[in-house]
């Protein structure tokens, strides 16, 4: 009975303490530094514009719906709001142009291509797909940004980083990765300074592993630009890419 | 080649420029993948080139084919004489005009030569690789000009589909292909006609076909080689799917690794619509399909059909559960029906000949041939087309021609990711769904890799495991984080960190993953990893417990060293070795410094003398120069 | 007009019994979730009304919406019966407890027989209650807790039992009048004290003794197949029940309304400082059940059980033996009264752990366990 007794003595201790809950919302907790969850329009510092497009999904998703946008004026499609359009892009990403991105659009109203074809031929106009693109996109066919983004990042082909002028694609299939394929990429690492499926620093070359290219008993292969080479060893790719950056005068790094 | 039960057109046009005052040639340079990386195009501008300064102009036709299939001799010219040269290049053809089709003497250089007999064979028909081979589905790949639907038609293509279109019924088609026997030859090996019969009997305004031509798996490219080499099979069979199923609009959703293939097939869809094939009216029959073309976006989730048909719809290329099933709710919600390309190659030819002629070939329960894709550590590697059931041995000894170098089989790895490796003690195992399937691997798409006693098995499961990782899509926990875990266990194993109780954790592992996924990237990741286990159990408890790699290839488990009394001291490896880790001097044995070693393999690759050579076991940052036991 | 006023008051005592059973269960809800999460470190429902005090009004408002139906099966005259026949208990124990001087619905002769024959309809409610559902699992709940409940009945009226030799008398104004002067039973029979609260506490299926409880909530209980206002009734009941067994503990043990000051306010013949001297004791104690209960876990129903069957009524039963003896055998009888009690008090609280261990210890020897 006695530890009963202690027991009792225990709570009791705790009915003046300090209580830990934190009445939210008038109060706050205060979060760490990198907490996800802050929440604040994010300003861009290119153009010192808010990026926020009110697209709403914000407000439309939230569980306990504590956000409201409030708009001045909405894209109706298919006539967007010219003069936010151009705003827009300006603040976008200065040194992008749009022009590129024409066809692809006309092409989309002609046709009605499928999202994934638009951002694959808008990555062959530009190299990769720039933000100022795929903000286009979203605006011209009203699928939300967030839906484009998810998409460009789960396909391997899109890149939404800018890429080197020579891009060398080294396989590693089956076939190429049982002939060697590792030492391959790590020569081609070495000579040119950067891990694999980065760019080099003069915007040259970019280095890239893709999954069997379909040219198995060449094992190993690589394929820079429009140049194929098979059953290559180490030493001879340093010799190809060595030369190669020579020709064009590119340096390591 | 056996069982070639296509009509001779090719054979006669061969026959007929033969027949040109000087005797005729038709030289077909193989355009193909591989061989196109290999330069096969500026070897056909050549021709072009030095035909033309000969003078052979009227004589003399060049043209580029499908893969012929024997890739290992790419790039590959064929001769209507049914001479075959392997390993050309430009340079090379002033020779060949000059001597063989002015002269009339083939070259003997550039001809096949037998492995083990060392002799030269001119007429590629007596090629071991060749002589073993049943082409169906393959049966123009290699043989005409894929840009051409002339040669298409003049090889009797499209008549199954003005047949079938005109003359029969949707029922007939279903029970003529269901009656073939023939399975999906994309990997699942769902008898075809069945899937047929379902999509038919869906209700709906609307219906798709699809052929799924994201061939994802690395290491097979017979869907690439059908695609760049015969087109128009795979347009052909989908009009007759279409009709039999009753869609009006068909996609065929090809990767985007595939840039020929992609050309290849755009061009055979336009000059099918201009000769009123496809789009309203096909055949003059009143049947309408339009066929468009999808680009995949480099992701190997969507071979997986409910996958593919979210990349069609412009979404993440993740799987949904199943039922519905695509037969009954697929593309937009609607019936469809989707096939791989070689299952397509296959519907003209069976509906042309008949169903009993498919099925008298192949074994019960598997009728029919399938194509491989034979690469790796073989001689003859390349594409081949086989009668189900046929042994792997066979496969790999008599078609492939056995080892390369002279080295020891030691497993075929089949069905890519998704299937499993096979030692030299399974290698009288039948091809054939079920029969695999119960050694642990699975026929797959029928992509076939041979190793050799050089290649670590441990590595290669950790290759596969490495890419079904990547390749995930993320939506179900076992198969994100589960191939995550196993593909960190294996790291760790072949970098010698490998603990008691790895393996046990691995197997586990692989049961929680395939007890638990969505589709079948994750049902069937663990494969590699579950059959090396099962037949390879000694190197991974190398791995593990005695820290050594046998094989000679994972880095942290071997060391390299120079044998002192093959080395002659000729400071090549010194030169090359990109850490300057050897030492030595002229005429003297040289040596690696373990320490500084990279094992980037250089050295061994550049010996002329065979001097370098790999030990399984770590040595630590001890000079070795082969006294050590 | 004498029968009609006496009709009347008889009327506004009932009333007034309602009214204390409704309110104090509404207030007992939320004063309990308070109390529990102050002690919990948190704060409890503070957001209906000031500080959370409407919290129990808007539950009994969502009661209320619920759908009311009865399962087929179920016999419908006592289904529907159970939830009204539970309150009836609370209601009527108050009419014979003094909430201060003068104010007692009825003088009866034999209060504390009353007291403890009326609270057995509430153990009669849930029997009927399980039995009508019609449920295997809702009659095996309500079995247990007619079970539980009888069987700590009889410590309970083994406690009354030395009040009325104290007081002389089963009335419960003798009762009252004998704590005259602060001379309150609970500081002269503690250990009677003692045993008569751990009964009323599982009495009231609360505290360490709420198995009935939480069956119903993991499992099922004769609560399953009630829902709604129905089983409202059953809830408010048992928080009414909180305070009104605190009133019958206040009123036996700690003198009823008196306190300091209580005459000094009189109107109507009613002492209005009682009053309020009433509710601070029976808060005191229901403040104390809601304590025992965060604090001491549950006990299993063989437990519960054999404490009540084995320790207390044994206890019990000797508590009254002595208390008799000392009342005929001492002069002082009060003071000897008080040693006694306040010795057997303290060697209960101390001794009762050790000798339990001791007991286990030895049967386990005794019996070694087999592995099956």
């Amino acid at each position: 009975m006695l530890g009963m007794f202690k027991a009792m003595r225990t709570t009791l201790k705790h009915l003046p303490m300090r209580k830990i809950t934190v009445q939210y919302p008038e109060q706050r907790e205060r979060l760490p530094e990198r907490s996800r969850g802050l929440f604040r329009v994010v300003v861009d510092p290119a153009g010192g514009e808010p990026r926020c497009r009110s697209c709403t999904l914000c407000e439309s998703n939230c569980p306990v719906q504590v956000i409201r946008v409030n708009y001045t004026s909405k894209y109706l499609l298919p006539v967007p709001n010219a003069a936010r359009l151009a705003e827009a892009r300006l603040a976008a990403q200065p040194g992008v142009d749009l022009k590129p991105l024409q066809p692809v659009l006309d092409d989309y109203y002609e046709h009605g291509t499928g999202l994934i074809a638009m951002l694959q031929n808008a990555q062959e106009a530009y190299g990769y797909l720039p933000r100022l693109a795929i903000q286009e996109i979203s605006l011209q066919t009203g699928v939300s940004l967030s839906q484009i983004y998810g998409v460009s990042s789960f396909y391997n082909q899109f890149r939404l980083s800018p890429v080197g002028e020579h891009i060398i694609d080294v396989c590693h299939g089956t076939a190429c990765h049982v002939a060697g394929a590792v030492q391959i990429t790590e020569a081609l690492e070495e000579e040119l300074g950067v891990p694999d499926g980065k760019t080099t620093s003069d915007m040259k070359f970019t280095l890239s592993s893709v999954a069997c290219m379909g040219a198995c008993s060449q094992a190993p292969v690589m394929r820079i630009g429009a140049m194929t080479y098979g059953g290559l060893t180490p030493d001879k790719t340093r010799k190809i890419i060595r030369d190669l950056m020579h020709e064009i005068g590119a340096e390591k790094g | 080649m056996t069982g070639d039960v296509t009509t001779n057109e090719t054979d006669a046009r061969n026959v007929r420029v033969a027949r040109r005052p000087g005797g005729g040639y038709r030289v077909t340079v193989c355009a193909g993948t591989a061989c196109v990386f290999a330069g096969s195009l500026a070897v056909h501008d050549a021709f072009v080139e030095e035909v033309q300064t000969a003078g052979l102009g009227d004589r003399v036709e060049v043209s580029i084919i499908g893969c012929h299939g024997l890739c290992s001799m790419s790039p590959v010219v064929v001769l209507s004489d049914d001479t075959l040269y392997g390993h050309l290049r430009p340079d090379d053809v002033g020779r060949v005009v000059e001597e063989h089709l002015k002269g009339g003497a083939p070259v003997e250089k550039f001809l096949y030569r037998d492995a083990q007999t060392g002799v030269r064979i001119r007429d590629w028909h007596e090629i071991g690789f060749y002589k073993q081979q049943t082409r169906i589905a393959l049966r123009d790949v290699g043989v005409i000009d894929p840009e051409s639907i002339e040669e298409y038609l003049a090889r009797g293509g499209y008549e199954a589909a003005r047949m079938a279109l005109t003359e029969q019924t949707p029922e007939w088609i279903v029970e003529h292909v269901t009656d073939s026997g023939i399975r999906g030859r994309g990997g699942a090996g769902f008898p075809t006609g069945v899937k047929w019969k379902f999509a038919s009997q869906s209700r709906s305004d609307e219906k798709y076909i699809i052929c799924n031509a994201d061939e994802g798996d690395p290491g097979a490219f017979m869907d690439c080689s059908i695609l760049e080499g015969d087109p128009h099979a795979v347009i052909e069979g989908m009009i007759i799917g279409s009709y039999a199923i009753g869609a009006h609009e068909g996609y065929v959703y090809v990767r985007a690794e595939y840039p020929l293939a992609v050309k290849r097939l755009t061009k055979a869809v336009a000059d099918a619509e201009a000769r009123g094939y496809l789009g309203k009216d096909a055949f003059g029959s009143g049947w309408e399909l339009n066929l468009h073309l999808k680009l995949g976006a480099g992701a190997f989730v969507c071979g997986e059909e409910t996958a593919l048909i979210a990349s069609i719809e412009g979404k993440r290329g993740m799987p949904r559960t199943r039922p519905p099933f695509p037969a009954v709710s697929g593309l937009w919600g609607k019936p469809t029906n989707i096939n791989n390309v070689e299952t397509f190659a296959n519907i003209p030819w069976i509906i042309m000949h008949g169903a009993d002629a498919y099925a008298a070939l192949g074994v019960e329960h598997c009728r029919g041939t399938k194509a491989f894709s034979l690469a790796g550590k073989v001689v003859n590697g390349g594409l081949v087309e086989v009668p189900m059931g046929t042994s792997l041995r066979h496969l790999i000894f008599d078609v492939g021609g056995g080892i390369k170098n002279g080295r020891q089989f030691k497993a075929v790895q089949l069905g890519g990711p998704s299937g499993g490796c096979i030692p030299a003690s399974l290698l009288d195992t039948p091809v054939d769904y079920e029969s695999l399937a119960a050694t642990g691997a699975i026929v797959g798409s029928g992509g076939m890799v041979v190793v050799d006693d050089e290649t670590c098995m441990v590595d290669l499961a950790r290759f596969f495991l490495d890419f079904t990782q990547k390749e995930s899509c993320g939506k179900c926990v076992p198969c994100r984080l589960g191939t995550k875990r196993m593909l960190e266990t294996l790291d760790r194993i072949i970098a010698g960190d490998g603990q008691a109780g790895d393996i046990e954790l691995l197997e586990e592992l692989s049961h929680y993953i395939i007890d638990g996924t969505l589709c079948a990237l994750g049902g069937t990741a663990p494969n590699p990893v579950l059959t090396t286990l099962k037949y390879f159990r000694e190197e991974y408890e190398a791995h593990v417990s005695e820290k050594r790699c046998p094989a000679g290839r994972c880095k942290a488990l071997i060391t390299y060293y120079i044998d002192a009394e093959a080395c002659t001291g000729c400071l090549l490896c010194a030169k090359k070795c990109p850490t300057d880790c050897i030492s030595g001097e002229r005429k003297q044995p040289h040596v690696i410094d373990v320490s500084a070693c990279i094992k980037c393999d250089t050295c061994r690759q550049v010996c002329k003398f065979d001097a370098v050579k790999v030990r399984s076991g770590i040595e630590q940052a001890v000079v070795t120069s082969g006294q050590k036991a | 007009m004498d029968t009609f006023l006496a009709i009347l008051r008889a009327v506004v005592f009932v009333v007034i019994a309602y009214a204390v059973v409704f309110v104090a269960a509404l207030v007992n809800i939320v004063f309990e979730r308070r109390v529990l999460a102050f002690m919990q470190d948190r704060h409890g429902p503070n957001r209906t009304g000031p500080h959370g005090v409407l919290q129990s009004i808007a539950d009994a408002f969502k009661m209320m919406g619920k759908e009311d139906f009865r399962p087929l099966l179920a016999d419908p005259v006592l289904f529907t019966l159970a939830p009204i026949m539970v309150m009836i208990g609370a209601v009527a124990v108050q009419l014979v407890i003094p909430y201060t001087s003068g104010m007692t619905a009825t003088g009866l002769d034999v209060g504390l027989i009353f007291i403890v024959a009326i609270t057995g309809f509430t153990t009669m409610a849930i029997l009927l209650g399980g039995w009508s559902s019609r449920n295997k699992y809702s009659l095996v709940g309500a079995l247990r807790a007619a079970a539980q409940m009888i069987s700590y009945e009889i410590p309970m009226i083994l406690g009354l039992l030395i009040v009325a030799m104290i007081a002389g008398s089963l009335r419960i104004g003798d009762v009252v009048a004998a704590q005259a002067g602060y001379q309150w039973i609970a500081f002269y029979a503690p250990f009677t004290f003692l045993i008569f609260y751990i009964s009323s506490i599982a009495e009231l299926n609360r505290g360490p003794f709420d198995l009935p409880e939480s069956e119903s909530e993991l499992v099922s209980g004769y609560g399953t197949e009630y829902s709604g206002m129905r089983f409202g009734m059953f809830f408010l009941n048992e928080y009414a029940g909180l305070t009104i067994m605190s009133m019958i503990a206040v009123t036996l043990f700690f003198g009823g309304w008196q306190g300091p000051f209580a005459g000094a306010v009189v109107f109507w013949g009613v002492s209005w400082i009682g009053i309020i001297w009433f509710l601070i004791k029976v808060y005191i104690l229901v403040f104390a059940l809601v304590w025992i209960r965060l604090s001491l876990p549950r006990l299993q129903v063989d437990q519960l059980m054999a404490f009540a069957w084995k320790i207390l009524i044994p206890l019990g039963l000797l508590n009254i033996l002595a208390t008799a003896a000392v009342m005929l055998w001492i002069p002082h009888w009060k003071l000897g009264m008080a040693v006694f009690s306040w010795v057997a008090f303290f060697a209960f609280v101390v001794l009762l752990d050790p000798i339990l261990k001791w007991r286990l210890r030895r049967q386990r020897d005794r019996l070694p366990v087999v592995n099956a």
